[in-house]
C-alpha cells in the first residue's frame, strides 16, 4: 500500500455518528447543546481533513497510477545534439515525462506502452551498445528489457503464433557497419541475438535472416546489391521459448 | 563469421614503432588514407587498471568472439606505448564506410570527457607519422572516424581532439625525421 493509499484509508475510518448519539443520553440539556456544538465542530474539522487528504492523494497519483483508459497518443525526446535527452509521452492529452536520458523511442501496444533506447548499454566497440527499456502507460514505471553491444535502428512489432505480440529489434554497429537483430520478449527481455545479418522478411510468424561475409556490409553500404551467403529461418514462438540473454559488459 | 586476422598484440615506444613500420612487408593491400579514432571505453584513467597486454588480448577476444569481425583497428596509441593490433598489411575493422581502404588508429581515451593531454598527443603525432612516412600518404587526407556517414560515433575520437593541429603536428614531425625531402603527398598539390 502506498503512502497515498494509506492517506485514504485513514479518512475512511472517521468516528461513527452512533457513538456520539450514546454519549448524548446520559449528558444535560446545556450538555447537550455543547456537545452538539462540538460534535459539529469535530465533524466539521474532521471533514476538512479528510477532503485536504483525499485531495492530495489524487494529485499525487494521478502521474504515477494512469487509469486503465491510458493511451500513448505520441513523444518527444528533448535530445541536444546527439546527446540522450529527457522523454515525454502523451496520454489522453497531457504531456508525462517518463525518463531522463533517451535516444530514440516506439509506441507499441496499441498505445499503452513506449519502449526507449538509452546509452547505458553492455559497452560494445567505442562504447557504442545502447539499452531498450519499457515503459507501462498503466503501471507509470520502467523496466530494462534488453542491454547490447550496438547502437539500436529500430525496434518493430510483430505477432508470432497465436497473436503474442513480440519486438523485433534491428541495430548496428559503427566498426564493420553490420546490422545486427535482437527479439524481445516485452513482458521478460531479450530471448535471441543474432549477430551481422540482415532481417530479409518476417511472415507469419517467422523471420528469415541473412548472413555476409565482413566485406560485403561495407560494399552493402556503398549501395552494391549483395546475396546473402545463407539464410536461416526462425519460428519466433520458438524463440520466446528460450532462456534470457543478459550480456555482461565488454570489452 | 570471418576467419580472424590475428593480432600483433606488440606495445612499442616510438622509437620503436618507427623501426617496426620498416619491418612490414606490404602487398596487394595497402590504405589511402589514416582514420583517428577514440577509444571512449576504456577511457585513458582507466587504461593501466590492467596491463596493456591483457587490454590487447581483452579487446581481440572481444573483437573476434564477440562482434564476430575478422579484424579490429590497427593501432592502439596509449600514454605510454603505442601498440600494434591487427596487421598493418591487412584490412581492419574500425569504420563502416573505409575498411578496406584505410588504417584505423585508436588513441586511448575519451576526449569527449578527458583531456588530450601531451603523452597521447605526442605518441599518436610519431606513430601517424611513421605509418604516413612508410607508404608515402599525404596527412592532409586523415580523417576522423565522425566524419565516416555511416557511423553513430559523432563525437569520435572527441572535441578535444583538434584535427587541423594533429595534421600539422604530423607535417611537422615528418619534416624533423626527413629534412630536406618534401612532405609526403606534397608532390600532388
Amino acid at each position: 500500500m502506498s503512502k497515498d493509499d494509506q492517506n485514504v484509508v485513514i479518512c475512511c475510518n472517521l468516528p461513527r455518528r452512533e457513538t456520539f448519539a450514546f454519549q448524548r443520553a446520559r449528558l444535560t440539556e446545556m450538555e447537550i447543546f455543547r456537545s452538539r456544538e462540538f460534535e459539529s465542530i469535530l465533524l466539521f474539522l474532521l471533514w476538512a481533513a479528510c477532503s485536504a487528504a483525499t485531495l492530495q492523494a489524487q494529485n499525487r497519483a494521478t502521474p504515477a497510477r494512469p487509469s486503465s483508459e491510458a493511451r500513448i497518443s505520441g513523444f518527444r525526446i528533448e535530445r541536444a545534439g546527439s546527446e540522450p535527452g529527457p522523454l515525454l509521452v502523451s496520454i489522453n492529452g497531457s504531456e508525462r515525462r517518463v525518463a531522463d536520458k533517451a535516444l530514440n523511442a516506439w509506441v507499441i501496444d496499441d498505445g499503452h506502452r513506449v519502449v526507449y533506447s538509452g546509452a547505458d548499454g553492455a559497452g560494445g566497440y567505442e562504447n557504442e551498445g545502447q539499452s531498450l527499456r519499457l515503459y507501462d502507460s498503466q503501471t507509470g514505471e520502467p523496466r530494462k528489457i534488453l542491454s547490447e553491444y550496438f547502437s539500436i535502428e529500430s525496434v518493430k512489432e510483430v505477432e508470432a503464433a497465436g497473436g503474442k505480440k513480440i519486438l523485433l529489434v534491428e541495430m548496428r554497429d559503427s566498426g564493420l557497419g553490420a546490422s545486427h537483430l535482437a527479439v524481445v520478449d516485452p513482458d521478460r527481455g531479450e530471448v535471441f541475438a543474432a549477430r551481422k545479418v540482415r532481417l530479409l522478411s518476417c511472415r507469419g510468424g517467422t523471420i528469415v535472416l541473412g548472413h555476409y561475409r565482413d566485406e560485403d556490409w561495407e560494399a552493402m553500404a556503398h549501395g552494391q546489391a549483395v546475396s546473402p551467403v545463407k539464410t536461416d529461418r526462425y519460428n519466433l514462438s520458438g524463440l520466446l521459448k528460450r532462456p534470457l540473454i543478459v550480456n555482461p559488459k565488454a570489452p | 563469421m570471418g576467419t580472424w586476422k590475428g593480432v600483433v598484440g606488440k606495445g612499442f615506444t616510438p622509437d620503436q614503432f618507427d623501426q617496426y613500420v620498416h619491418t612490414v612487408s606490404f602487398g596487394a593491400w595497402r590504405p589511402q588514407f589514416v582514420v583517428l579514432h577514440n577509444t571512449s571505453v576504456p577511457k585513458l584513467s582507466d587504461w593501466h587498471s590492467v596491463s596493456g597486454e591483457q587490454r590487447i588480448q581483452n579487446l581481440a577476444n572481444f573483437y573476434q568472439n564477440v562482434q564476430g569481425w575478422s579484424a579490429g583497428p590497427h593501432l592502439f596509441v596509449a600514454d605510454d606505448l603505442i601498440w600494434a593490433f591487427t596487421p598493418l598489411n591487412t584490412s581492419g575493422v574500425h569504420a563502416p564506410s573505409w575498411n578496406s581502404i584505410s588504417w584505423g588508429v585508436e588513441m586511448v581515451g575519451d576526449y569527449n570527457l578527458e583531456p588530450f593531454g601531451a603523452a597521447v598527443q605526442d605518441n599518436a603525432v610519431r606513430a601517424l607519422a611513421a605509418l604516413h612516412a612508410i607508404l608515402g600518404l599525404d596527412p592532409n587526407a586523415l580523417r576522423l572516424h565522425k566524419e565516416d556517414p555511416l557511423t553513430t560515433h559523432k563525437g569520435c575520437p572527441g572535441q578535444n581532439v583538434v584535427k587541423a593541429d594533429i595534421i600539422q603536428r604530423v607535417l611537422d614531425q615528418l619534416a624533423a625525421n626527413h629534412p630536406g625531402e618534401h612532405a609526403p603527398g606534397s608532390a600532388s598539390s
